[in-house]
Protein backbone atom coordinates (compact mmCIF):
# COMPACT_ATOMS: atom_id res chain seq x y z
CA UNK A 1 0.00 0.00 0.00
CA UNK A 2 1.37 3.35 -0.95
CA UNK A 3 -0.14 6.56 0.99
CA UNK A 4 1.90 9.41 -0.16
CA UNK A 5 4.91 8.59 2.26
CA UNK A 6 8.30 7.10 0.45
CA UNK A 7 10.61 6.35 3.28
CA UNK A 8 8.88 5.90 6.89
CA UNK A 9 7.41 2.96 5.69
CA UNK A 10 9.85 0.85 4.40
CA UNK A 11 12.60 1.94 7.13
CA UNK A 12 12.11 -1.46 8.72
CA UNK A 13 13.59 -0.27 11.37
CA UNK A 14 12.15 0.49 14.94
CA UNK A 15 12.46 2.68 17.74
CA UNK A 16 12.03 1.39 21.45
CA UNK A 17 9.39 2.52 23.34
CA UNK A 18 9.24 3.15 27.02
CA UNK A 19 6.43 3.36 29.57
CA UNK A 20 7.11 6.48 31.40
CA UNK A 21 4.41 4.99 34.33
CA UNK A 22 5.88 1.45 35.01
CA UNK A 23 9.49 2.43 35.90
CA UNK A 24 11.98 5.31 34.72
CA UNK A 25 15.09 3.71 33.50
CA UNK A 26 17.33 5.16 30.82
CA UNK A 27 16.07 5.32 27.12
CA UNK A 28 18.40 6.57 25.01
CA UNK A 29 17.35 7.61 21.55
CA UNK A 30 13.86 5.86 22.71
CA UNK A 31 10.29 7.06 23.06
CA UNK A 32 9.06 7.96 26.58
CA UNK A 33 5.51 7.46 26.74
CA UNK A 34 2.39 7.98 29.53
CA UNK A 35 1.42 10.49 31.92
CA UNK A 36 3.58 10.18 35.37
CA UNK A 37 5.72 13.45 34.83
CA UNK A 38 8.37 13.03 36.98
CA UNK A 39 9.41 9.20 35.04
CA UNK A 40 9.24 11.32 32.19
CA UNK A 41 11.76 14.33 33.00
CA UNK A 42 14.00 11.64 34.17
CA UNK A 43 13.71 9.57 30.71
CA UNK A 44 13.81 13.24 28.88
CA UNK A 45 17.03 13.87 30.80
CA UNK A 46 18.62 10.64 30.09
CA UNK A 47 18.42 11.51 26.58
CA UNK A 48 14.96 10.11 25.09
CA UNK A 49 14.26 10.92 21.76
CA UNK A 50 10.47 12.11 21.98
CA UNK A 51 7.69 12.32 24.14
CA UNK A 52 4.37 10.90 23.72
CA UNK A 53 1.52 11.66 26.62
CA UNK A 54 -1.55 10.32 27.92
CA UNK A 55 -4.19 12.20 27.39
CA UNK A 56 -3.05 14.89 26.19
CA UNK A 57 -1.78 16.10 29.55
CA UNK A 58 1.36 17.98 30.00
CA UNK A 59 3.20 19.59 32.92
CA UNK A 60 4.84 22.98 32.33
CA UNK A 61 8.05 21.70 33.36
CA UNK A 62 8.26 18.15 31.65
CA UNK A 63 7.65 20.82 28.36
CA UNK A 64 10.41 23.07 29.50
CA UNK A 65 13.03 20.78 30.30
CA UNK A 66 11.52 18.53 26.60
CA UNK A 67 12.92 22.13 25.08
CA UNK A 68 15.72 22.30 26.55
CA UNK A 69 16.54 18.54 25.85
CA UNK A 70 15.57 19.55 22.09
CA UNK A 71 13.01 16.43 22.43
CA UNK A 72 10.23 16.08 20.04
CA UNK A 73 6.85 15.92 21.42
CA UNK A 74 4.28 13.90 19.36
CA UNK A 75 0.75 14.23 18.93
CA UNK A 76 -0.42 10.72 18.12
CA UNK A 77 -3.99 10.72 15.68
CA UNK A 78 -5.06 7.01 17.16
CA UNK A 79 -7.10 8.49 20.52
CA UNK A 80 -8.99 10.66 17.74
CA UNK A 81 -9.55 8.76 14.88
CA UNK A 82 -10.55 5.81 16.98
CA UNK A 83 -12.61 7.24 19.36
CA UNK A 84 -16.33 8.02 18.13
CA UNK A 85 -18.70 10.83 19.30
CA UNK A 86 -18.54 13.55 22.66
CA UNK A 87 -15.24 11.37 23.11
CA UNK A 88 -13.69 12.22 19.68
CA UNK A 89 -14.97 15.65 20.58
CA UNK A 90 -13.19 15.94 23.98
CA UNK A 91 -9.84 14.21 22.46
CA UNK A 92 -10.04 16.72 19.48
CA UNK A 93 -10.46 19.60 22.11
CA UNK A 94 -7.43 18.38 24.41
CA UNK A 95 -4.74 18.11 21.32
CA UNK A 96 -5.55 21.19 20.06
CA UNK A 97 -5.27 22.77 23.48
CA UNK A 98 -1.69 20.81 23.93
CA UNK A 99 -0.79 21.74 20.16
CA UNK A 100 -1.42 25.62 20.27
CA UNK A 101 0.13 25.40 24.48
CA UNK A 102 3.28 23.93 23.28
CA UNK A 103 3.52 25.65 19.77
CA UNK A 104 3.41 29.10 21.97
CA UNK A 105 6.21 27.58 24.19
CA UNK A 106 8.65 26.71 21.24
CA UNK A 107 8.83 22.99 21.43
CA UNK A 108 9.38 20.81 18.44
CA UNK A 109 6.31 19.07 17.63
CA UNK A 110 5.59 15.94 15.32
CA UNK A 111 2.20 14.22 14.25
CA UNK A 112 2.10 10.76 13.96
CA UNK A 113 -0.85 8.16 13.39
CA UNK A 114 0.35 5.47 16.02
CA UNK A 115 -1.64 2.62 13.98
CA UNK A 116 -1.89 -0.52 15.40
CA UNK A 117 -3.48 -1.77 12.37
CA UNK A 118 -4.41 -1.32 8.72
CA UNK A 119 -7.38 0.18 8.94
CA UNK A 120 -6.23 2.87 11.96
CA UNK A 121 -3.51 4.01 9.88
CA UNK A 122 -3.51 7.72 7.52
CA UNK A 123 -2.16 8.95 4.35
CA UNK A 124 0.54 11.80 4.47
CA UNK A 125 -2.68 14.22 2.77
CA UNK A 126 -5.13 12.73 6.02
CA UNK A 127 -1.71 13.99 8.44
CA UNK A 128 -1.57 17.08 7.13
CA UNK A 129 -5.30 18.21 7.44
CA UNK A 130 -5.71 16.46 10.87
CA UNK A 131 -2.94 18.54 12.25
CA UNK A 132 -3.95 21.59 10.43
CA UNK A 133 -7.66 20.94 11.80
CA UNK A 134 -6.06 20.82 15.09
CA UNK A 135 -4.32 24.52 14.87
CA UNK A 136 -1.23 23.75 13.20
CA UNK A 137 -0.20 26.03 10.43
CA UNK A 138 0.23 24.27 6.74
CA UNK A 139 4.16 24.38 7.17
CA UNK A 140 3.90 23.27 10.82
CA UNK A 141 2.08 20.63 9.55
CA UNK A 142 4.55 19.02 6.72
CA UNK A 143 7.63 19.91 8.85
CA UNK A 144 6.12 17.93 12.14
CA UNK A 145 5.08 14.90 9.99
CA UNK A 146 8.82 14.77 8.61
CA UNK A 147 10.53 15.02 12.10
CA UNK A 148 9.76 11.75 12.64
CA UNK A 149 10.80 10.35 9.74
CA UNK A 150 14.42 12.18 10.54
CA UNK A 151 13.97 10.42 14.27
CA UNK A 152 13.78 7.56 12.66
CA UNK A 153 17.02 7.73 9.75
CA UNK A 154 19.10 9.97 11.92
CA UNK A 155 19.58 7.70 14.64
CA UNK B 1 -24.34 33.19 -11.19
CA UNK B 2 -21.18 32.03 -10.92
CA UNK B 3 -19.68 28.71 -11.32
CA UNK B 4 -19.34 26.60 -8.38
CA UNK B 5 -14.94 25.51 -8.34
CA UNK B 6 -14.46 21.53 -7.32
CA UNK B 7 -11.95 19.52 -6.47
CA UNK B 8 -11.34 15.84 -6.73
CA UNK B 9 -10.05 13.15 -4.68
CA UNK B 10 -8.34 9.92 -5.31
CA UNK B 11 -9.47 7.60 -2.17
CA UNK B 12 -8.40 4.22 -1.47
CA UNK B 13 -10.48 1.93 0.46
CA UNK B 14 -9.75 -0.51 3.02
CA UNK B 15 -13.33 -2.15 3.53
CA UNK B 16 -15.27 -5.22 1.73
CA UNK B 17 -16.50 -3.52 -0.90
CA UNK B 18 -20.79 -4.25 -1.43
CA UNK B 19 -21.48 -5.43 -5.12
CA UNK B 20 -24.28 -2.35 -5.31
CA UNK B 21 -21.89 0.74 -6.17
CA UNK B 22 -24.98 3.08 -5.08
CA UNK B 23 -25.58 1.39 -1.61
CA UNK B 24 -21.50 2.15 -1.01
CA UNK B 25 -22.19 5.23 -2.08
CA UNK B 26 -25.20 6.11 0.07
CA UNK B 27 -23.50 4.62 3.38
CA UNK B 28 -20.35 6.27 2.76
CA UNK B 29 -22.81 9.85 2.25
CA UNK B 30 -24.36 8.58 5.58
CA UNK B 31 -20.72 8.59 7.20
CA UNK B 32 -19.51 11.70 6.04
CA UNK B 33 -22.96 13.75 6.74
CA UNK B 34 -22.25 12.00 10.44
CA UNK B 35 -18.78 13.90 10.53
CA UNK B 36 -20.03 17.27 8.43
CA UNK B 37 -23.22 17.62 11.04
CA UNK B 38 -26.16 18.14 8.60
CA UNK B 39 -25.87 22.13 8.44
CA UNK B 40 -22.05 21.84 6.65
CA UNK B 41 -22.85 18.81 4.91
CA UNK B 42 -24.62 20.62 1.68
CA UNK B 43 -22.08 22.86 0.83
CA UNK B 44 -20.21 20.14 0.42
CA UNK B 45 -21.55 19.07 -3.04
CA UNK B 46 -20.15 15.49 -2.52
CA UNK B 47 -20.22 12.97 -4.94
CA UNK B 48 -18.46 9.83 -5.94
CA UNK B 49 -17.81 10.42 -9.79
CA UNK B 50 -15.94 7.35 -10.54
CA UNK B 51 -14.60 3.77 -9.34
CA UNK B 52 -11.40 3.89 -11.80
CA UNK B 53 -10.35 0.03 -10.86
CA UNK B 54 -8.64 -1.77 -7.84
CA UNK B 55 -9.52 -0.38 -4.72
CA UNK B 56 -10.11 3.30 -5.77
CA UNK B 57 -12.53 5.70 -6.23
CA UNK B 58 -13.01 9.40 -7.11
CA UNK B 59 -14.87 11.70 -5.09
CA UNK B 60 -16.20 15.40 -5.63
CA UNK B 61 -16.10 17.90 -3.27
CA UNK B 62 -16.66 21.84 -3.53
CA UNK B 63 -13.70 23.84 -3.39
CA UNK B 64 -14.46 25.31 0.25
CA UNK B 65 -14.99 21.91 1.60
CA UNK B 66 -12.57 18.99 -0.26
CA UNK B 67 -9.61 19.43 3.27
CA UNK B 68 -12.73 18.86 5.67
CA UNK B 69 -13.75 15.63 3.63
CA UNK B 70 -10.09 14.64 3.82
CA UNK B 71 -10.85 15.15 7.40
CA UNK B 72 -13.63 12.74 7.64
CA UNK B 73 -12.58 10.28 5.32
CA UNK B 74 -9.33 9.63 7.84
CA UNK B 75 -11.92 9.53 10.78
CA UNK B 76 -14.55 6.66 9.38
CA UNK B 77 -13.58 3.31 10.27
CA UNK B 78 -17.00 2.03 9.67
CA UNK B 79 -19.48 1.58 6.83
CA UNK B 80 -22.36 -0.54 7.23
CA UNK B 81 -21.74 -2.02 10.92
CA UNK B 82 -18.58 -3.58 8.74
CA UNK B 83 -14.80 -2.17 9.29
CA UNK B 84 -13.52 0.22 6.57
CA UNK B 85 -10.78 2.60 6.10
CA UNK B 86 -10.17 5.62 3.60
CA UNK B 87 -7.07 6.89 2.62
CA UNK B 88 -6.62 9.82 0.74
CA UNK B 89 -3.83 9.57 -1.65
CA UNK B 90 -3.82 12.81 -4.28
CA UNK B 91 -6.21 16.01 -4.75
CA UNK B 92 -6.29 17.98 -8.45
CA UNK B 93 -8.78 19.74 -10.23
CA UNK B 94 -9.85 17.38 -13.12
CA UNK B 95 -10.21 13.77 -12.78
CA UNK B 96 -7.63 13.05 -16.06
CA UNK B 97 -4.94 14.37 -13.82
CA UNK B 98 -5.99 12.12 -11.08
CA UNK B 99 -6.22 9.03 -13.34
CA UNK B 100 -2.79 9.78 -14.97
CA UNK B 101 -1.24 9.53 -11.06
CA UNK B 102 -2.90 6.45 -10.71
CA UNK B 103 -1.84 4.84 -13.90
CA UNK B 104 1.67 5.98 -12.65
CA UNK B 105 1.55 4.77 -9.13
CA UNK B 106 0.22 1.51 -10.67
CA UNK B 107 2.75 1.00 -12.76
CA UNK B 108 5.22 1.63 -10.12
CA UNK B 109 4.36 -1.24 -8.28
CA UNK B 110 4.52 -3.34 -11.21
CA UNK B 111 7.95 -2.61 -11.88
CA UNK B 112 9.23 -2.61 -8.22
CA UNK B 113 7.68 -5.83 -8.09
Amino acid sequence: MRLGFSKVLSAGKDIGMHDADKKAGDCDGCIAYGSNASNMIHMVRSGANAIMLNDFKIEKKLLEIAIENECILLIPFNSIISSYGFERSRNLFKASKLLTYATKKGAKISFISMASSKLGMCSYMQLVELAKMLGASEKEAREGIGKITKLVFDR
Amino acid sequence: MIREKHRYLLVEYNSEMPQDKAAFSKALHREIMSCFGQLHYFKGSFRIMEFPGGNFFIIRSSLNEYENLIRALALIKKLEGNDAAFYTLRSSGTIKALKQYLDKMQNDAESAE
